[in-house]
């Protein structure tokens, strides 16, 4: 057991929360104790989300919430949502994404493209900049996390939408670090490399690959990055703000 | 609340004050069984009694991390106790000119570099040397600085020091990855910490500069390594853990 944070009273939003790095950040946030509000675009994954983070024997208040980042109403909805249930916010998880291959950039597709940002870049902008609000109003500091991507600082080929995407999700967090610090609002943004995540592990050969070139020769798992969140969200370090939080295996460092 | 450090054999270096002394104590608390070393015996003697207080007590080697031999002697003395090693954090460093290089002398430049990037050489490298040699993977930490991401104006063997500290961790990650011991580096911003305290105004003129307006506590570092040490973060190699107030974001 790792658990040594409690986030126990604490209540947060956590998007992307019905599969991959999400739903684990989602269930080791719930067995911290946080209340929570799962969101997503599918609900009978959050769903089951809820259902085994309360079979796991979560203490806080597990709520679900379809949401579709790329619509700024129903971020707006989310935040309603949580806050009728919760009565305030300490924090959120900007993770909801979408990762797609892009077609070699002689062959660019545009309504692809758009599609990466509208999702990744304005959807965590939607997510942060309306938590951000809340948080402000409410006066008593905070704590926001968003998902980059190791790939933002060690490029792939056929990937300009995802990573052009996260680089933004980058320079976005590190400029809305310095905006909310004078609110004692914490902005920090987990770096995940590769994890095995369904999507990768739908791909065959695709993560031993991935893993044989990584320095650690493993891949990252989702729940070290639920860990991470959750030791992150709580009050063990109140001076982080800004901090870009690399987990993959050294992949970025490496040659 | 659960032990996340229980029975890891883990070595602090400058565990007599400030950074290093909250780290050896935090992870003594988190169950960490603790080598603590430091050039200043009496005052490493108090860190050692203030974890003895708590807890299990460590074993104190007053070290001078720029001779090999003492950090010979550093390793087979936690040899000697627990027969084991699973964490290094090669925390000891000094400031001893915070004016420009221009007016910096040879010698503190000399004895900067002896002590923050020879003696965290020597530090690492006899820790690597036997992770690897006992074969179970471990995890080395060294502190770093936020002037080596953003320097200041004065400090420049400092920060060139700890720049090259910098350099030094991201260069074995990729040479330790495959023998499954994870490098990563500790980034403070200014600290709360008695070298500065003791400069009148100094932390509270810092303050003002920083996005949070505050500077941070050697306790909060201390929390951030023990996670780094522990289990939690597998995957988690060549990464900085910056705990700057913002300093380097803005």
């Amino acid at each position: 057991m790792q658990a040594v944070q409690s986030l126990a009273g604490k209540s947060f939003v956590i998007t992307g929360a019905g599969s991959g790095i999400g739903h684990a950040i989602a269930l080791a946030c719930a067995e911290a104790g946080a209340n929570l509000c799962l969101a997503g675009r599918n609900l009978s994954k959050l769903e089951d989300a809820a259902g085994r983070a309360r079979a796991d024997g979560a203490a806080g208040d597990i709520l679900v919430a379809a949401t579709d980042i790329a619509s700024t109403e129903s971020v707006a909805a989310m935040y309603a949502a949580a806050l009728d249930r919760f009565g305030t916010l300490d924090g959120l998880v900007a993770n909801a994404g979408v990762m797609a291959p892009s077609p070699p950039v002689q062959d660019f597709d545009e309504a692809a493209f758009r599609q990466a940002i509208d999702v990744n870049l304005l959807g965590t902008a939607r997510t942060v900049a309306q938590g951000a609000k809340i948080l402000v109003e409410q006066g008593r500091g905070g704590t926001i996390l968003a998902t980059g991507s190791s790939l933002v600082y060690r490029s792939g080929p056929f990937m300009s939408a995802y990573v052009t995407s996260k680089a933004a999700v980058h320079g976005f967090m590190n400029t809305v670090a310095l905006d909310l610090a004078p609110h004692r609002i914490r902005v920090n943004l987990l770096v995940p490399g590769t994890s095995s995540t369904p999507p990768l592990q739908a791909m065959e050969g695709f993560l031993e690959r991935a893993a044989a070139a990584t320095p650690l020769g493993e891949v990252v798992s989702p729940d070290e990055l639920g860990r991470f969140a959750v030791f992150l969200l709580g009050d063990a370090v109140p001076h982080m703000t800004g901090a870009a939080l690399v987990v993959d295996s050294g992949k970025s460092i490496a040659a | 609340m659960s032990a996340p450090l229980a029975g890891k054999v883990v070595v602090v270096t400058g565990a007599e004050s400030g950074i290093g002394r909250a780290i050896a104590t935090v992870c003594a608390v988190q169950g960490a069984r603790l080598c603590i070393a430091g050039i200043d015996a009496e005052r490493l003697a108090e860190t050692e009694a203030l974890i003895a207080a708590g807890g299990e007590a460590p074993l104190a080697v007053p070290t001078d991390i720029t001779d090999p031999d003492a950090i010979d002697r550093l390793y087979a003395a936690i040899d000697a106790r627990h027969g084991r090693l699973d964490g290094v954090v090669a925390n000891a460093g000094i400031i001893l000119h915070s004016g420009p290089m221009h007016e910096t002398s040879l010698d503190d430049w000399d004895r900067t570099i002896a002590t923050n990037l020879r003696g965290t050489f020597l530090t690492l490298r006899a820790g690597a040397r036997y992770l690897v040699e006992q074969g179970e993977g471990g995890s080395l930490l060294a502190t770093g600085s936020s002037t080596a991401v953003r320097p200041a104006a004065g400090g420049a063997a400092y920060i060139a020091s700890k720049g090259a500290v910098h350099a030094l961790m991201r260069a074995v990650v990729s040479e330790l990855g495959p023998h499954g011991i994870r490098v990563n580096l500790i980034v403070p911003g200014q600290t709360a910490t008695p070298p500065l305290q003791r400069i009148p105004g100094f932390l509270e003129q810092a303050a003002a500069k920083l996005p949070l307006g505050r500077v941070a506590e050697p306790e909060e570092i201390a929390r951030l390594v023990a996670f780094a040490l522990s289990d939690a973060a597998p995957s988690m190699t060549g990464a900085l853990l910056t705990v700057d107030s913002g300093r380097t974001t803005s």
